[in-house]
Protein backbone atom coordinates (compact mmCIF):
# COMPACT_ATOMS: atom_id res chain seq x y z
CA UNK A 1 0.00 0.00 0.00
CA UNK A 2 2.67 2.26 1.12
CA UNK A 3 4.64 1.84 -2.03
CA UNK A 4 1.01 2.52 -4.35
CA UNK A 5 0.56 5.61 -2.46
CA UNK A 6 4.34 6.59 -3.20
CA UNK A 7 3.86 5.83 -7.25
CA UNK A 8 0.95 8.09 -6.89
CA UNK A 9 2.88 11.03 -5.32
CA UNK A 10 5.58 10.50 -7.94
CA UNK A 11 2.44 10.14 -11.05
CA UNK A 12 1.33 13.29 -9.56
CA UNK A 13 4.10 16.02 -9.08
CA UNK A 14 5.72 14.36 -12.94
CA UNK A 15 1.90 14.59 -14.32
CA UNK A 16 1.94 18.21 -12.64
CA UNK A 17 5.25 19.42 -14.39
CA UNK A 18 4.48 18.14 -17.90
CA UNK A 19 1.29 20.14 -17.54
CA UNK A 20 2.89 23.22 -16.06
CA UNK A 21 5.15 22.94 -18.95
CA UNK A 22 3.50 22.57 -21.85
CA UNK A 23 0.98 25.61 -20.00
CA UNK A 24 3.92 27.73 -19.65
CA UNK A 25 5.52 27.30 -23.36
CA UNK A 26 2.25 27.09 -25.15
CA UNK A 27 -0.05 30.02 -23.24
CA UNK A 28 2.12 31.51 -20.56
CA UNK A 29 5.36 32.61 -23.04
CA UNK A 30 2.88 33.72 -26.08
CA UNK A 31 1.02 36.20 -23.77
CA UNK A 32 4.44 37.29 -22.89
CA UNK A 33 5.29 37.97 -26.01
CA UNK A 34 2.06 39.47 -27.05
CA UNK A 35 2.12 41.48 -23.62
CA UNK A 36 5.46 43.18 -24.74
CA UNK A 37 4.21 43.72 -28.59
CA UNK A 38 1.47 46.08 -26.33
CA UNK A 39 4.04 48.13 -25.04
CA UNK A 40 4.71 49.65 -28.24
CA UNK A 41 2.49 52.17 -28.82
CA UNK A 42 1.71 52.98 -31.97
CA UNK A 43 1.90 56.78 -33.39
CA UNK A 44 1.49 58.03 -37.00
CA UNK A 45 3.41 60.01 -39.11
CA UNK A 46 2.03 63.51 -38.39
CA UNK A 47 2.74 62.87 -34.53
CA UNK A 48 5.93 60.99 -34.70
CA UNK A 49 7.90 62.63 -31.72
CA UNK A 50 10.86 61.23 -30.22
CA UNK A 51 13.26 62.63 -27.76
CA UNK A 52 16.28 64.42 -29.57
CA UNK A 53 18.86 62.17 -27.82
CA UNK A 54 16.74 59.07 -29.17
CA UNK A 55 18.43 57.55 -32.54
CA UNK A 56 15.42 55.29 -33.44
CA UNK A 57 15.90 52.61 -35.62
CA UNK A 58 14.65 52.70 -38.98
CA UNK A 59 14.45 49.72 -41.38
CA UNK A 60 12.78 50.07 -44.67
CA UNK A 61 11.46 47.65 -47.26
CA UNK A 62 12.47 49.01 -50.68
CA UNK A 63 9.74 47.09 -52.37
CA UNK A 64 6.69 47.78 -50.43
CA UNK A 65 8.20 51.32 -49.38
CA UNK A 66 7.03 50.34 -45.42
CA UNK A 67 9.23 52.11 -43.11
CA UNK A 68 9.91 50.55 -39.73
CA UNK A 69 10.57 52.88 -36.98
CA UNK A 70 11.01 51.90 -33.28
CA UNK A 71 12.47 54.15 -30.59
CA UNK A 72 12.09 55.09 -26.93
CA UNK A 73 9.95 58.66 -26.07
CA UNK A 74 10.79 60.31 -23.19
CA UNK A 75 9.09 58.38 -20.42
CA UNK A 76 11.17 55.59 -21.37
CA UNK A 77 8.14 54.03 -23.49
CA UNK A 78 9.23 51.67 -26.59
CA UNK A 79 7.47 52.66 -29.50
CA UNK A 80 7.09 52.04 -32.86
CA UNK A 81 5.35 53.40 -36.32
CA UNK A 82 4.83 52.50 -39.51
CA UNK A 83 5.36 55.17 -42.65
CA UNK A 84 5.62 53.71 -46.46
CA UNK A 85 7.69 56.86 -48.12
CA UNK A 86 5.62 55.35 -51.72
CA UNK A 87 2.63 56.81 -50.05
CA UNK A 88 3.08 58.90 -47.24
CA UNK A 89 3.04 62.76 -48.21
CA UNK A 90 6.08 64.42 -45.80
CA UNK A 91 3.75 67.61 -45.64
CA UNK A 92 1.19 66.28 -43.43
CA UNK A 93 3.85 64.83 -40.79
CA UNK A 94 5.79 66.28 -37.76
CA UNK A 95 9.21 67.56 -38.55
CA UNK A 96 10.74 63.95 -37.59
CA UNK A 97 8.55 62.40 -39.08
CA UNK A 98 8.99 64.30 -42.65
CA UNK A 99 13.01 64.48 -41.94
CA UNK A 100 12.65 60.84 -42.06
CA UNK A 101 10.67 60.15 -45.01
CA UNK A 102 12.54 62.75 -47.08
CA UNK A 103 15.84 61.18 -46.48
CA UNK A 104 14.28 57.57 -46.80
CA UNK A 105 13.29 58.40 -50.48
CA UNK A 106 16.56 60.44 -51.19
CA UNK A 107 18.78 57.72 -50.50
CA UNK A 108 16.51 55.09 -51.85
CA UNK A 109 16.44 56.89 -55.04
CA UNK A 110 20.67 57.23 -55.12
CA UNK A 111 20.55 53.72 -54.34
CA UNK A 112 18.56 52.51 -57.39
CA UNK A 113 20.10 55.22 -59.26
CA UNK A 114 23.61 54.05 -58.70
CA UNK A 115 22.77 50.26 -59.00
CA UNK A 116 20.83 50.73 -61.76
CA UNK A 117 23.92 52.52 -63.68
CA UNK A 118 26.83 49.94 -62.42
CA UNK A 119 24.53 46.81 -63.46
CA UNK A 120 24.27 48.42 -67.13
CA UNK A 121 27.83 48.74 -67.21
CA UNK A 122 28.40 44.71 -66.23
CA UNK A 123 25.18 43.69 -68.39
CA UNK A 124 27.41 45.66 -71.57
CA UNK A 125 30.53 44.08 -70.70
CA UNK A 126 32.24 47.83 -69.81
CA UNK A 127 32.72 46.39 -66.49
CA UNK A 128 33.87 43.24 -64.45
CA UNK A 129 31.03 40.97 -63.49
CA UNK A 130 31.41 40.81 -59.26
CA UNK A 131 32.71 38.21 -57.07
CA UNK A 132 31.72 37.68 -53.75
CA UNK A 133 33.53 34.57 -51.03
CA UNK A 134 34.31 33.23 -54.93
CA UNK A 135 30.27 33.42 -56.10
CA UNK A 136 30.46 34.77 -59.63
CA UNK A 137 26.76 35.77 -60.84
CA UNK A 138 25.66 34.05 -64.58
CA UNK A 139 24.93 37.37 -67.53
CA UNK A 140 21.44 35.67 -66.66
CA UNK A 141 21.49 37.10 -63.38
CA UNK A 142 22.98 40.31 -64.06
CA UNK A 143 20.56 41.05 -66.86
CA UNK A 144 17.19 39.98 -64.05
CA UNK A 145 19.17 42.26 -61.81
CA UNK A 146 19.50 44.71 -64.11
CA UNK A 147 16.27 45.36 -65.56
CA UNK A 148 14.58 45.07 -62.13
CA UNK A 149 16.80 47.87 -60.37
CA UNK A 150 16.70 49.92 -63.26
CA UNK A 151 12.83 49.97 -63.14
CA UNK A 152 12.94 50.40 -59.64
CA UNK A 153 14.75 53.64 -60.53
CA UNK A 154 12.52 54.63 -63.46
CA UNK A 155 9.56 55.26 -60.51
CA UNK A 156 12.01 57.40 -58.48
CA UNK A 157 10.84 60.21 -59.94
CA UNK A 158 7.09 59.37 -59.89
CA UNK B 1 -8.35 10.18 -1.69
CA UNK B 2 -9.01 12.25 -4.26
CA UNK B 3 -9.60 15.71 -3.02
CA UNK B 4 -6.39 15.66 -1.17
CA UNK B 5 -4.57 14.45 -3.55
CA UNK B 6 -6.52 16.23 -6.67
CA UNK B 7 -4.72 19.58 -4.17
CA UNK B 8 -2.11 18.13 -3.48
CA UNK B 9 -1.31 17.92 -7.21
CA UNK B 10 -2.76 21.21 -8.25
CA UNK B 11 -0.82 22.86 -5.94
CA UNK B 12 2.60 21.58 -7.54
CA UNK B 13 1.23 22.46 -10.65
CA UNK B 14 0.75 26.07 -9.51
CA UNK B 15 4.13 26.07 -8.28
CA UNK B 16 5.86 24.70 -11.45
CA UNK B 17 3.79 27.44 -13.87
CA UNK B 18 4.35 30.08 -11.64
CA UNK B 19 8.74 29.21 -11.98
CA UNK B 20 9.01 28.54 -15.49
CA UNK B 21 6.29 32.03 -16.32
CA UNK B 22 9.26 33.70 -13.87
CA UNK B 23 12.30 32.17 -15.65
CA UNK B 24 10.60 33.11 -18.90
CA UNK B 25 10.40 37.15 -18.03
CA UNK B 26 13.64 37.93 -18.54
CA UNK B 27 14.62 35.67 -21.54
CA UNK B 28 11.53 37.12 -23.76
CA UNK B 29 12.90 40.45 -23.33
CA UNK B 30 16.08 39.53 -24.04
CA UNK B 31 15.61 37.63 -26.94
CA UNK B 32 14.54 41.11 -29.08
CA UNK B 33 16.70 44.18 -27.14
CA UNK B 34 20.02 44.25 -28.49
CA UNK B 35 19.89 42.61 -32.14
CA UNK B 36 17.76 41.32 -35.24
CA UNK B 37 19.23 38.27 -36.46
CA UNK B 38 20.28 38.02 -40.38
CA UNK B 39 18.70 37.71 -42.75
CA UNK B 40 15.81 39.89 -41.18
CA UNK B 41 18.67 42.42 -40.43
CA UNK B 42 22.61 42.76 -40.81
CA UNK B 43 24.71 42.79 -43.74
CA UNK B 44 24.92 40.16 -46.59
CA UNK B 45 28.73 39.82 -46.84
CA UNK B 46 29.11 39.76 -43.21
CA UNK B 47 27.01 36.67 -43.36
CA UNK B 48 28.54 34.87 -46.01
CA UNK B 49 29.76 31.43 -44.45
CA UNK B 50 33.10 30.89 -45.73
CA UNK B 51 36.19 32.05 -43.84
CA UNK B 52 37.59 33.77 -46.80
CA UNK B 53 35.14 36.25 -46.61
CA UNK B 54 32.85 36.45 -43.71
CA UNK B 55 32.81 39.69 -41.92
CA UNK B 56 33.59 42.00 -44.79
CA UNK B 57 32.13 45.14 -44.92
CA UNK B 58 32.60 47.23 -47.89
CA UNK B 59 31.76 51.15 -47.00
CA UNK B 60 31.91 54.56 -49.28
CA UNK B 61 31.50 58.04 -48.52
CA UNK B 62 29.89 61.47 -49.82
CA UNK B 63 33.06 63.04 -48.44
CA UNK B 64 36.50 63.20 -49.42
CA UNK B 65 39.03 60.53 -47.75
CA UNK B 66 38.65 61.19 -43.96
CA UNK B 67 41.01 59.95 -41.47
CA UNK B 68 38.85 59.44 -38.46
CA UNK B 69 37.01 57.09 -40.64
CA UNK B 70 39.79 55.38 -40.84
CA UNK B 71 41.17 55.38 -38.01
CA UNK B 72 37.84 54.42 -36.38
CA UNK B 73 37.41 51.38 -38.61
CA UNK B 74 41.09 50.33 -37.72
CA UNK B 75 40.53 50.30 -33.97
CA UNK B 76 36.68 48.35 -35.03
CA UNK B 77 38.70 45.81 -36.56
CA UNK B 78 41.48 44.77 -33.86
CA UNK B 79 38.63 44.92 -31.47
CA UNK B 80 36.47 42.59 -33.04
CA UNK B 81 39.78 40.33 -34.23
CA UNK B 82 40.71 36.93 -31.83
CA UNK B 83 38.29 37.21 -29.57
CA UNK B 84 36.07 34.31 -27.88
CA UNK B 85 33.01 35.81 -28.55
CA UNK B 86 33.90 35.88 -32.32
CA UNK B 87 35.83 32.98 -32.72
CA UNK B 88 38.94 33.21 -35.73
CA UNK B 89 37.52 30.25 -37.37
CA UNK B 90 34.31 32.02 -38.40
CA UNK B 91 35.75 35.68 -37.79
CA UNK B 92 39.47 35.33 -39.35
CA UNK B 93 39.60 39.13 -39.85
CA UNK B 94 36.71 40.13 -37.26
CA UNK B 95 35.02 43.33 -39.03
CA UNK B 96 36.85 43.41 -42.23
CA UNK B 97 36.79 47.00 -42.94
CA UNK B 98 37.45 47.92 -46.43
CA UNK B 99 37.33 51.71 -47.75
CA UNK B 100 35.29 50.87 -51.04
CA UNK B 101 35.18 53.76 -52.88
CA UNK B 102 35.75 57.87 -51.66
CA UNK B 103 32.97 59.02 -54.16
CA UNK B 104 29.45 58.56 -52.72
CA UNK B 105 28.14 55.64 -55.07
CA UNK B 106 27.21 52.73 -54.49
CA UNK B 107 28.15 49.57 -56.14
CA UNK B 108 27.93 45.52 -55.93
CA UNK B 109 30.73 45.69 -53.49
CA UNK B 110 29.51 48.77 -51.16
CA UNK B 111 27.36 47.79 -47.98
CA UNK B 112 27.64 51.04 -46.00
CA UNK B 113 27.22 54.80 -47.36
CA UNK B 114 28.43 57.95 -44.89
CA UNK B 115 26.36 60.79 -45.38
CA UNK B 116 26.25 64.37 -43.80
CA UNK B 117 23.22 66.51 -43.28
CA UNK B 118 22.15 69.33 -41.30
CA UNK B 119 20.56 67.53 -37.87
CA UNK B 120 20.11 70.12 -35.65
CA UNK B 121 17.36 69.18 -32.99
CA UNK B 122 17.97 65.42 -33.43
CA UNK B 123 20.60 62.58 -32.66
CA UNK B 124 24.38 63.50 -33.94
CA UNK B 125 23.99 60.38 -35.86
CA UNK B 126 21.23 57.84 -37.39
CA UNK B 127 21.49 54.47 -39.38
CA UNK B 128 19.16 54.14 -41.91
CA UNK B 129 18.85 50.20 -43.00
CA UNK B 130 17.14 48.72 -46.51
CA UNK B 131 16.37 45.44 -47.28
CA UNK B 132 17.71 44.54 -49.79
CA UNK B 133 15.35 44.19 -52.94
CA UNK B 134 14.34 40.36 -53.74
CA UNK B 135 16.20 41.16 -56.92
CA UNK B 136 19.49 41.56 -55.87
CA UNK B 137 18.76 38.48 -53.46
CA UNK B 138 17.95 36.31 -57.12
CA UNK B 139 21.26 38.03 -58.26
CA UNK B 140 23.47 36.07 -56.02
CA UNK B 141 21.72 32.99 -55.77
CA UNK B 142 19.96 33.79 -51.96
CA UNK B 143 16.18 34.08 -51.71
CA UNK B 144 14.71 36.82 -50.20
CA UNK B 145 15.22 38.10 -47.39
CA UNK B 146 19.02 38.71 -47.38
CA UNK B 147 20.17 41.09 -45.39
CA UNK B 148 20.29 45.34 -45.68
CA UNK B 149 22.09 47.97 -46.90
CA UNK B 150 22.97 50.55 -44.97
CA UNK B 151 23.42 54.67 -44.78
CA UNK B 152 24.79 56.56 -41.67
CA UNK B 153 23.63 60.02 -41.52
CA UNK B 154 26.07 62.34 -39.72
CA UNK B 155 25.11 65.99 -38.57
CA UNK B 156 27.31 67.91 -40.31
CA UNK B 157 28.22 70.98 -37.34
CA UNK B 158 28.72 68.73 -34.80
CA UNK B 159 30.66 66.44 -36.48
CA UNK B 160 32.48 69.64 -37.60
CA UNK B 161 33.01 71.16 -33.86
CA UNK B 162 33.89 67.06 -32.75
CA UNK B 163 37.17 68.06 -34.61
CA UNK B 164 39.22 65.36 -35.41
CA UNK B 165 39.87 62.60 -32.54
CA UNK B 166 37.88 60.76 -30.61
CA UNK B 167 34.82 61.93 -30.26
CA UNK B 168 34.23 61.09 -34.14
CA UNK B 169 35.73 58.27 -34.12
CA UNK B 170 33.22 56.70 -31.78
CA UNK B 171 30.34 57.97 -33.42
CA UNK B 172 31.56 56.05 -36.54
CA UNK B 173 32.31 52.50 -34.50
CA UNK B 174 28.67 53.17 -32.90
CA UNK B 175 26.80 53.50 -36.43
CA UNK B 176 28.33 50.98 -37.64
CA UNK B 177 27.34 48.65 -34.89
CA UNK B 178 23.76 49.68 -36.24
CA UNK B 179 24.26 49.10 -39.54
CA UNK B 180 25.43 45.77 -39.11
CA UNK B 181 22.37 44.94 -37.51
CA UNK B 182 22.62 45.79 -33.48
CA UNK B 183 20.50 48.41 -31.60
CA UNK B 184 21.45 50.87 -28.49
CA UNK B 185 21.30 49.24 -25.43
CA UNK B 186 22.26 49.80 -21.65
CA UNK B 187 24.65 47.39 -20.65
CA UNK B 188 28.42 47.32 -19.13
CA UNK B 189 31.04 49.10 -20.89
CA UNK B 190 29.99 48.93 -24.27
CA UNK B 191 30.00 50.56 -28.08
CA UNK B 192 26.42 50.52 -28.35
CA UNK B 193 25.87 52.09 -25.65
CA UNK B 194 22.49 54.29 -25.69
CA UNK B 195 24.83 57.35 -24.11
CA UNK B 196 22.10 58.13 -21.60
CA UNK B 197 23.85 59.23 -18.27
CA UNK B 198 21.32 56.70 -15.91
CA UNK B 199 23.28 54.30 -18.46
CA UNK B 200 26.39 52.97 -16.92
CA UNK B 201 27.43 56.44 -16.38
CA UNK B 202 26.54 57.32 -19.76
CA UNK B 203 30.62 55.43 -21.42
CA UNK B 204 29.77 57.63 -24.29
CA UNK B 205 33.59 59.11 -25.29
CA UNK B 206 35.14 56.68 -22.55
CA UNK B 207 34.79 53.32 -24.37
CA UNK B 208 36.82 53.38 -27.90
CA UNK B 209 36.66 49.76 -28.96
CA UNK B 210 34.27 46.92 -29.33
CA UNK B 211 33.60 44.92 -25.88
CA UNK B 212 32.92 41.71 -24.93
CA UNK B 213 28.79 42.29 -25.37
CA UNK B 214 29.50 43.95 -28.51
CA UNK B 215 31.33 41.12 -30.10
CA UNK B 216 28.49 38.80 -28.47
CA UNK B 217 25.89 40.58 -30.20
CA UNK B 218 27.46 40.90 -33.87
CA UNK B 219 27.83 37.47 -33.30
CA UNK B 220 24.19 36.25 -32.67
CA UNK B 221 22.95 38.70 -35.57
CA UNK B 222 25.32 36.07 -38.13
CA UNK B 223 24.36 32.77 -36.73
Amino acid sequence: MQHLLLNKNKFIIAGSLISALVLTFTVISPALVDAQQDMLTQTNCANLQYPSKEEPTILTDTETGLINISYTDSSGTKKQTQLNFKKDNPDKCSNQGRRILTDVKEYQAKYNSDMCNEMTEIVEGKKAMPVLDEKRPTMDQAKAFQRSICAMNAQNGK
Amino acid sequence: MNRKNIWKGTKVYLIYTFVFSILLVPATYAVSVYAVTYPSRGLFKMSLNKTVDRGQIGMSSTRSYDSDIIAAYSKVQSSTTGYSQMPSSIWPNGYDMIQNNWTGTWNNYVDIMFTWKDRTGDSVGETYSYAEPSSWCTFWGQSYPCGNYSVIQIDTTRWANYGAGSLRQRLIEHETGHAVGMYDYCSSDSIMNNGDPSCNNGKWTAVMYYQPIDRTNTSAVYQ
